[in-house]
């Protein structure tokens, strides 16, 4: 699903020569793990700030020297800060929801809305799992699975050394092991 | 690796993961090893993942055009020149100009000013500088000068009280001044004692510095001696406010002691309340003249080129 380096590489090549279809091309192969890491670090419109982190990136791409490995880490640093300046917001003022977008409305048969509220549910389950890690443990294992970095580029994003990411996503597995653990003893 | 990197919980039974394990899990290819993790792992892949965001309006104009990414550079370095040329230019107009109104004041050194003034006189500008006939000649073509010449040397009588504010300015050469001014040896007595620092190296520049602004001192006060000889509480009314406006320009011919010229347009104002007249217009002028003496003097020296 997730753009290789090399056709990264040919994008961004592009892009810097000035291609609109370069641009198009990152867009497309970082847009879904961009939105989807958003979406994980609790940012309410993931759709608008993804839009809103490609084009900072866009605008400051002629100050970026690298590959497409290294861009790839640089995108989701701006992402990463964009979550947390998105965080710091809506601490500081108040969500407006919109009545209308809260509605469920079943577009579909049976299977459908109960494969919905599954989804519902295991994405409230893991919310609530990740939640429970410390908050550079969720971040480093958000960066893993679901923006598919490596550990030298989830490194480059959080911050951190290679080996404090490493042990990081060790502990946070455990801590999620543990916590699995204490789900299944719990009588239900 | 910090102390908050460690749960606290976390040494509590056997759920230690290597980074084997770890790598394994988190690329989906460890589910024998572990199937509840596993499953975790990739329902968290799938609550998180989602279809590619539809590009906003902002970003696709943005990609629609499609700017290089070199001309920003370029942008950028023609920006900063042009940031430091006007920088630069604004500096050297700033000093320019501190240094242009120090030459009108006369206020500069004395080497300095008179460089300034044979340069400005080439290009038609009388500023105040060593010996600058140029400026002496205007000063001389001044009919008003002979009337203004008592006033301003009865000024000058009283400032004796304040010697120690006498401007450097005043320390005129006679000799210099008295080439042009057959008057000159009056000019020495008035002046004398509000110079206490004479030094012969200052080619009268005030009689210079006086030179645009002599002809509206001398003008003035000269219509107040007209007033005063007429009537001398109308003329010391007169007088008095006629007094002050030269004590401003006094003051911006100084360059230093602007203050001082308005205060002393104040006091002589004040003296004309008194009805002095004459004398009292004369001495709130000389009685701060002391701290512009400077303007005083040279509009004495003025007088007596005229005559």
């Amino acid at each position: 699903m997730h753009a290789s380096d090399g056709e990264l590489d040919v994008a961004l090549d592009a892009a810097r020569a000035g291609d609109g279809r370069g641009f198009d091309a990152i867009f497309r192969a970082l847009g879904a793990p961009v939105a989807g890491y958003l979406r994980a670090r609790g940012v309410h419109d993931p759709d608008d700030v993804a839009n809103a982190v490609f084009l900072r990136t866009f605008r400051a791409l002629h100050t970026f020297q690298g590959n497409g490995e290294r861009f790839r880490s640089w995108l989701f640093t701006i992402a990463h800060h964009a979550s947390i300046d998105d965080r710091r917001r809506r601490a500081r003022r108040v969500l407006e929801t919109d009545l209308d977008a809260v509605s469920v409305e079943p577009a579909g048969g049976a299977d459908e809305v109960a494969y919905a509220v599954f989804a519902r549910l295991a994405a409230e389950r893991v919310d609530a799992l990740l939640a429970r890690l410390s908050p550079d443990q969720c971040d480093v294992l958000v960066l893993r699975i679901v923006a598919d970095l490596s550990v030298d580029q989830t490194a480059a994003v959080v911050g951190k050394s290679y080996e404090a990411v490493k042990a990081l996503q060790r502990r946070g597995l455990a801590a999620l092991k543990r916590e699995l653990s204490a789900d299944e003893a719990v009588p239900r | 690796m910090s102390a908050d990197d460690v749960d606290g919980s976390e040494m509590n039974g056997n759920h230690e993961i290597d980074d084997a394990a770890a790598e394994a899990l988190i690329a989906g290819l460890d589910r024998d090893g572990d199937p509840v993790l596993s499953d975790l792992l990739g329902d968290v892949r799938t609550a998180y993942s989602s279809p590619a965001p539809v590009m906003g309006a902002a970003l696709a104009s943005f990609v629609a055009g499609a700017p290089s990414p070199q001309p920003p550079a370029r942008r950028r370095i023609t920006k900063m020149r042009s940031l430091l040329t006007t920088k630069l230019a604004v500096a050297v107009a700033s000093v320019v100009a501190g240094s242009g109104g120090l030459a009108v004041a006369g206020a500069l050194p004395a080497p300095v000013q008179s460089t300034v003034s044979t340069a400005a006189s080439h290009v038609g500008l009388n500023l105040p500088g060593h010996a600058s006939p140029r400026a002496v000649d205007v000063t001389s073509n001044n009919p008003a000068s002979g009337v203004s010449k008592t006033h301003l040397f009865d000024v000058g009588e009283t400032p004796t009280s304040t010697p120690d504010t006498v401007a450097p300015e005043p320390t005129d050469p006679p000799e210099s001044c008295s080439t042009d001014t057959p008057d000159t040896p009056d000019t020495p007595t008035t002046v004398a004692p509000t110079d206490p620092s004479p030094s012969p190296t200052d080619p009268c520049p005030p009689a210079d510095g006086h030179d645009g602004s002599g002809d509206n001192h001398s003008g003035d006060q000269q219509q107040s001696g007209d007033n005063q000889s007429g009537d001398q509480h109308e003329s010391g009314d007169t007088g008095g406010s006629q007094t002050s406006s030269g004590g401003r320009q006094q003051s911006g011919d100084s360059g230093g002691g602007s203050q001082s010229g308005g205060d002393q347009g104040g006091s002589s104002q004040s003296g004309s309340d008194h009805g002095g007249g004459q004398s009292s217009g004369g001495q709130s002028g000389s009685d701060h003249g002391g701290s512009s003496s400077g303007g005083d003097q040279t509009t004495s020296t003025t007088v007596a080129s005229g005559n």
